[in-house]
C-alpha cells in the first residue's frame, strides 16, 4: 500500500487492511489524491505513523472496528496528527458517534458511518453525528459517500445504528443455531433466504461482513445496554479466535480457499 | 434485487399423474392444511383431506378451489388441469378417510394433547405410512412419543402462504428414521419445494433465527430512537430486505408473530435473546393486529 500513496494526500483512509485499501482503491479510481494508513496494531507493519499524511488531509476516513482498543488508539493518533477543520468520517460499528467524538477529545467535525458490506448491491449506508456536530459537516460526509456511489441516510446516534445492529444480531443467532447443531450452514442459509426472504443467508452474509466486525457490533451493543442478549455465540468466538473471520481471511462459516461461490451464493467445493 | 422466490407447488398444475405421485393424507383444513392440500394437488398427488368439523372442511375445500382457480387466472395452469386436480381430492369428517395413505401431513391446531391423540390413532391405522407434523412450535420428539412407531414420525414445516413459499423444514425427532426423513425430502421436492434438514429444537431454523429481525426493531421503537417508517425503509434500502420488520409483522399478523415469539421464549426457558416486547402485547390488546384488522404499525384503508 505504501508505494501507492499520494505524497500530499487530500484524503487519508485509515483502518484495517481490508477496509482501508478497499475504500482507498475506490478513491484512487476517481483520481483523488489518497493514502491509506494501516497502523502496526491493525496489521500494517510499516512502522510509520499517520503524522505526515494527516497534516495535509482535508478528509480522514477511519475504518477500524476490531478490536475496539485498536480503534481507540487509532482515533487518538488521528486526533494528535490532524489539522483543525479536517472532516473525520469514522466507522460506527464498534462505537457510537458520541463515543468517537469523546475519544477525539470532543472533536465536532465528525460524522460516523454504518456500513457492513462494501460490496453489497444496495449501496447505501447510515450516517450519524454526535449532538454538537455542525450541520454542514453532515452534508459534506454525505457528498463524500455519494462520490463513491453510496447513498446515505441520517439516523439517530445509537449503537451500531439500524442495519448493522439488526443484521449482526441475526448473524449471531444463526451462529448460535449452527453451534447447537440445529442445521448445516448451507441449510441455515437456504432456510433464511427461502423462508424469511433474506437477500442472502445470514452465515454467508456474516462471512462477507467479516466476523470480527460482527463481533465488534455485538460488543458495542453489549457494552451500551449491559445485556446478556448481545453476547457473541461461542461458534462466532471460536472462528474469530482461530483467525477464520470470513471471506477476507479465506474462511469463516464457509471455506473460500478451495471453493468458488456461485451466483446463488451456494458453495461448490 | 435479491434472489427470486419462484412460485411453485400449487402454481404448477400438470394434470398428469406423475410416476412418483403418492396418496397423501392431510389432517386439518385450516389455512395451512388447505394450502398444503392445494400444493399437493397442484403437483400431481392424490389427496385425502380429513377435517372433523364439517363447516371447516367446507371452507377449506372452497379455499383449495379458489387457490387452483387463481392458478388458472394467472395462466400457470389450465381449466382442464384444475378439474383433474380437484378430481384427485377426497374429503371426510372421519379419520377413516385417510385409509390407504402412504404419507400423512398433519396440520391440526397446535395443541399437544390433540396431536398426540391423532398420532396414536394414525400410527395404529397406517403402520407403514410416514406421519409428518406441520407443527411450528411443538417438539417432534414429543409428538412421536405417542405413536406406536416413533421412527415413522417426522416434522414437515411449511411456510404461509404455502403456494408461494418454497421452503420446507424437514425436522428430525430423536427417533425419526433416515428412511422416513428421506421420504419427506422427496415429497417436498416432488411438490416443487426446497427441503432443508433441521434438528428438533424450538423454532427450528427460520422461526428462531428471524426473531432478532423483529425484536431489535421493536427495541429501537421502544427506545424512541427510530420510527416505524425509518426502520422499515433503512432495512429495505441499506439492508436489502424485501420488507422491513414492521410491515412484515403487519402482513403476518401481530398475534401470530407474538405467539411464535412467546413459544420460542418459553421453550428456551426465558433466554433473553428471545424476550417478547411490551409493544407487541399492547398492540394486540388494542386489536391492532396488522393488515387483517386494517391497523397495525401502519393504517390500511378498505
Amino acid at each position: 500500500m505504501a508505494n501507492r500513496r499520494s505524497v500530499r494526500p487530500e484524503v487519508v483512509v485509515a483502518g484495517d487492511p481490508g477496509r482501508a485499501s478497499h475504500i482507498a482503491g475506490m478513491l484512487m479510481r476517481q483520481d483523488v489524491p489518497v493514502a491509506s494508513y494501516v497502523p502496526d496494531y491493525a496489521g500494517g507493519g510499516s512502522g510509520l505513523g499517520i503524522g505526515a499524511l494527516a497534516s495535509s488531509a482535508r478528509v480522514i476516513v477511519e475504518t477500524l472496528d476490531y478490536p475496539v482498543d485498536a480503534k481507540r488508539a487509532l482515533l487518538e493518533e488521528i486526533a494528535e496528527a490532524m489539522r483543525p477543520g479536517t472532516l473525520l468520517i469514522s466507522s460506527a460499528l464498534a462505537m457510537t458517534a458520541v463515543e468517537i467524538s469523546i475519544t477525539l477529545g470532543g472533536y465536532s467535525r465528525l460524522v460516523a458511518f454504518g456500513l457492513l458490506d462494501t460490496e453489497a448491491p444496495h449501496r447505501m449506508l447510515e450516517l450519524a453525528v454526535p449532538s454538537e456536530t455542525a450541520s454542514d459537516v453532515l452534508s459534506q460526509a454525505s457528498e463524500f459517500w455519494a462520490g463513491l456511489g453510496y447513498r446515505s441516510r441520517t439516523v439517530a446516534d445509537t449503537p451500531a445504528m439500524t442495519t448493522p445492529r439488526i443484521v449482526c444480531c441475526i448473524v449471531n443467532e444463526a451462529a448460535w443455531a449452527l453451534g447447537e447443531g440445529v442445521a448445516s450452514p448451507e441449510d441455515i442459509d437456504t432456510a433464511m433466504r427461502l423462508g424469511a426472504r433474506h437477500p442472502e443467508g445470514p452465515l454467508r452474509r456474516g462471512d462477507r461482513i467479516g466476523l470480527h466486525r460482527v463481533a465488534a457490533v455485538l460488543q458495542n451493543l453489549e457494552d451500551y445496554y449491559g445485556e446478556e442478549r448481545y453476547r457473541p455465540a461461542p461458534e462466532l468466538r471460536r472462528l474469530i479466535l482461530t483467525g477464520r473471520m470470513g471471506v477476507e481471511y479465506g474462511s469463516g462459516f464457509y471455506d473460500y480457499t478451495a471453493s468458488v461461490a456461485d451466483h446463488n451464493g451456494d458453495v461448490t467445493s | 434485487m435479491g434472489p427470486s422466490f419462484p412460485s411453485q407447488g400449487g402454481e404448477t398444475v400438470s394434470g398428469e399423474t406423475q410416476a412418483d405421485s403418492l396418496i397423501v393424507g392431510v389432517v386439518g383444513a385450516g389455512t395451512m392444511g388447505a394450502g398444503i392440500a392445494q400444493a399437493l394437488l397442484g403437483s400431481g398427488h392424490t389427496v385425502k383431506l380429513y377435517e372433523p368439523q364439517a363447516e371447516n372442511l367446507e371452507r377449506g375445500v372452497a379455499t383449495i378451489r379458489a387457490g387452483l382457480s387463481r392458478s388458472v387466472e394467472r395462466r400457470r395452469t389450465t381449466e382442464l388441469a384444475r378439474t383433474v386436480a380437484l378430481d384427485r381430492l377426497t374429503t371426510g369428517v372421519d379419520l377413516s378417510v385417510l385409509d390407504g395413505c402412504a404419507f400423512v401431513i398433519e396440520a391440526a391446531p397446535e395443541s399437544p394433547d390433540l396431536k398426540r391423540e391423532l398420532f396414536a390413532r394414525l400410527g395404529g391405522m397406517l403402520p407403514e405410512a410416514v406421519l409428518a407434523s406441520n407443527t411450528s412450535s411443538l417438539s417432534i420428539t414429543g409428538i412421536a412419543s405417542a405413536a406406536p412407531r416413533r421412527e415413522r414420525v417426522v416434522g414437515m414445516h411449511f411456510f404461509n402462504p404455502v403456494h408461494s413459499m418454497a421452503l420446507v423444514e424437514v425436522v428430525a425427532g430423536d427417533a425419526s428414521s433416515e428412511d422416513a426423513l428421506t421420504a419427506t425430502d422427496d415429497l417436498a421436492r416432488a411438490m416443487g419445494k426446497s427441503p432443508v434438514r433441521a434438528a428438533d429444537t424450538p423454532g427450528f431454523i427460520v422461526n428462531r433465527v428471524n426473531r432478532a429481525f423483529y425484536s431489535e426493531a421493536l427495541r429501537m421503537l421502544g427506545e424512541r430512537t427510530a420510527s416505524v417508517e425509518d426502520v422499515d425503509s433503512v432495512l429495505r434500502e441499506a439492508g436489502g430486505f424485501p420488507m422491513g420488520p414492521f410491515e412484515l409483522m403487519d402482513l403476518i399478523g401481530l398475534d401470530v408473530n407474538y405467539a411464535v415469539t412467546c413459544s420460542v421464549y418459553e421453550a428456551y426457558f426465558h433466554e433473553p435473546r428471545f424476550r417478547p416486547h411490551p409493544i407487541q402485547r399492547r398492540m394486540i390488546e388494542a386489536g391492532r393486529l396488522g393488515r387483517k384488522t386494517g391497523r397495525g404499525f401502519y393504517e390500511y384503508g378498505e
